[in-house]
């Protein structure tokens, strides 16, 4: 009777103990491959919003907007890169940008979204992007999407987030 | 606490992101039990309870317990781990407890254990690149729940005529319920807007 | 001869998603593109061939109270690895699958041929089963996959069909387009098997493997 209550305890435990430990095992192969992998795409990222760039430099300045996730500057003094992270409903959108050293946006895409597919993702989209470039920090043209303004809302806010944070960088207005 | 912000993520769960119509998790109970108002009503309450329960225990265990030790690999297997026994206790309680609750609900709580949408709705509170925070999770679990319970209750309506209809022979049975479903689905596709025009 | 049936069984005469109508959810929702779907479908076959491999290596050790949780277990743990390789190799398959990668632990398929074949038979049987039931899916996939992409971008793995690519039927990508064109295949099944698939039946909870794994599902829902 004892036997029958505590084998298939002791054969679960075992099963899972085993099934974690091999789990560990490959978390310990594919996490550097993913760590790398990850920031490759990043570095690629920020190659296409400023192609004219060398390099670029981790910026760590206080007081930064809470959105902003990462500021860079270029090693050749090309310009900023911004990574933002706008709040929409259907989940996030984390924005990458790069501004000029006039503060202009040089261009904005966005690196990875979950909205609602063919409604908020429309933000996601060269059609409202591309009516980014060029712009100063008074956003002169750009518009929401109509049906999707809480989205398009959120990204036009981050855009907004990343002058603030190009200011208080750069010191200038 | 942004009120505001809570709301867009309850209404955007049971009508915009709805669970069942638009992201295809719980189909199977949705097909399957859908059939009479009855059941459709009692799987989707256990539903919302299991849910709730479910983000409630996980969180937790996810923010405190796999984050802090950098044990996030697990996090598969220790949620459904979770969600499977937790679907036990539930069950244990109520048939020792409450006994008239279990006798609504708990034919239907030993099916939720491989219901994608309870495992879904735990794992899309972190999936996000800023994770939701308890209080979000918890209605982002609610509003999925009853998103659910809309589609299912809904759709019993729905279903009570197309079981009466006589489609070609090869769409009777399932054929024709999924043709509904994608009816259904395009209804759905009614509240875009309204979370922009409520909220925007 | 017979192992030969084991793995074709799963292709056709069992096709688990339209015959046993299993795994609907993961059918549904990841068949937008082509190249998902056979993403998706690799994916769960690799994860099938494990679960199916160790749960009938261990099928004399793990006590029948237990063996649903251990199956969960087994297929959890392979359903991460799987989700690590992809992650690691595949980012962009990683990031269009999202939250269905790690659902392939409640893909009832997978629980389902736990629990119908591979605690019932060899490992060569149930490699084979896997690899039949996990070529079924994949196809399936394929399929609906192909059929929604090139009505509904107007595109096949990403390439531009001519005419299609400027007349889309985009409502073939979204949710309705899944269920439209998943009623129509089964209807397709019925009428080639003539009635003979689960299909033509409700897709009630009776008929699925996991309402076995679901405990006593299967009494209760007469009892109702």
């Amino acid at each position: 009777m004892k036997n029958d209550f505590i084998k298939p305890i002791l054969v679960l435990s075992l099963i899972c103990l085993v099934i974690s430990g091999a789990l560990a095992v490959t978390n310990n192969v594919t996490e550097p491959v993913i760590a790398s992998a990850s920031e490759q795409r990043e570095e690629t990222a920020k190659f296409e919003i400023i192609p004219d760039a060398e390099g670029f430099i981790d910026i760590d300045a206080e007081g930064l907007p809470t959105t902003i996730t990462e500021a860079y500057s270029t090693t050749n003094n090309v310009g900023y890169v911004f990574i933002i992270t706008a709040n929409g409903y259907g989940g996030d959108v984390r924005i990458i940008c790069g501004i000029d050293n006039e503060g202009r946006m040089i261009r904005c895409s966005a690196l990875q979204q979950s909205e609602t597919k063919g409604l908020g993702s429309r933000v996601a989209e060269p059609s409202f992007q591309d009516q980014f470039i060029g712009v100063d920090k008074r956003l002169e043209g750009v518009e929401a999407i109509s049906g999707a303004t809480i989205s398009s809302s959120a990204y036009i806010g981050a855009i907004r987030d990343v002058f603030a944070a190009y200011e208080l960088i750069t010191g200038r207005g | 606490m942004d009120f505001r912000l809570l709301v867009i993520i309850l209404m955007s769960a049971v009508l915009v992101n709805n669970y069942v119509l638009r992201q295809f998790l719980g189909i199977c109970p949705f097909l399957g039990v859908s059939k009479d108002l009855k059941n459709a009503t009692g799987m989707s309450i256990a539903v919302i309870f299991v849910m709730l329960m479910a983000t409630a225990v996980t969180w937790p265990i996810q923010v405190y317990l796999l984050d802090r030790n950098n044990l996030g690999y697990l996090q598969t297997i220790v949620f459904i781990l979770v969600i499977a026994a937790l679907v036990q206790l539930v069950e244990t309680v109520l048939k020792k407890y409450i006994p008239a609750l279990y006798v609504a609900l708990g034919v239907y709580l030993p099916l939720i254990t491989t219901n994608c949408a309870v495992l879904g709705v735990t794992i899309a509170n972190f999936t996000r690149t800023t994770p939701y925070n308890f209080i979000e999770s918890m209605v982002n679990a609610l509003g999925s729940g009853l998103g659910f319970f809309l589609a299912m209750v809904v759709f019993s309506g729905v279903r009570g005529r197309v079981e009466s209809s006589e489609p070609p022979k090869p769409f009777e049975g399932l054929p024709i319920t999924l043709i509904s479903a994608a009816i259904l689905s395009v209804a759905f596709f009614g509240f875009n807007g309204v979370i922009e025009n409520l909220f925007g | 001869m017979k192992r030969l049936a084991n793995l074709t069984n799963g292709i056709i005469k069992e096709n688990p998603v339209l015959v046993l109508v299993l795994g609907t959810c993961p059918t549904l929702a990841v068949s937008t593109q082509a190249s998902n779907a056979v993403g998706m479908g690799i994916a769960a076959t690799a994860v099938l061939l494990g679960s199916n491999i160790f749960i009938s290596l261990l099928r004399n050790i793990i006590p029948d109270k237990v063996r649903i949780p251990c199956y969960i277990v087994l297929i959890a743990g392979f359903v991460t690895v799987a989700q690590m390789i992809v992650q690691a190799y595949a980012y962009s398959l990683y990031e269009a699958l999202g939250i269905y990668l790690p659902l392939i632990v409640v893909n009832c398929i997978i629980l389902g041929r736990a629990e119908m074949f591979a605690n019932k038979n060899g490992v060569l049987d149930s490699a084979l089963d896997a690899i039949g039931m996990g070529a079924g899916f994949t196809l399936t996939l394929l399929v609906m996959a192909s059929i929604r992409e090139i009505l509904g971008s107007g595109t096949w793995f990403g390439m531009q069909v001519p005419w299609l690519v400027d007349n889309n039927v985009s409502i073939m990508t979204m949710a309705p387009g899944g269920f439209i064109i998943f009623g129509c295949m089964i209807a397709l099944v019925n009428k080639i098997t003539k009635g003979k698939g689960r299909g033509s039946s409700d897709a009630g909870c009776e008929g699925c493997p996991s309402a076995a794994a679901c405990g006593k599902v299967a009494e209760q829902e007469v009892s109702l």
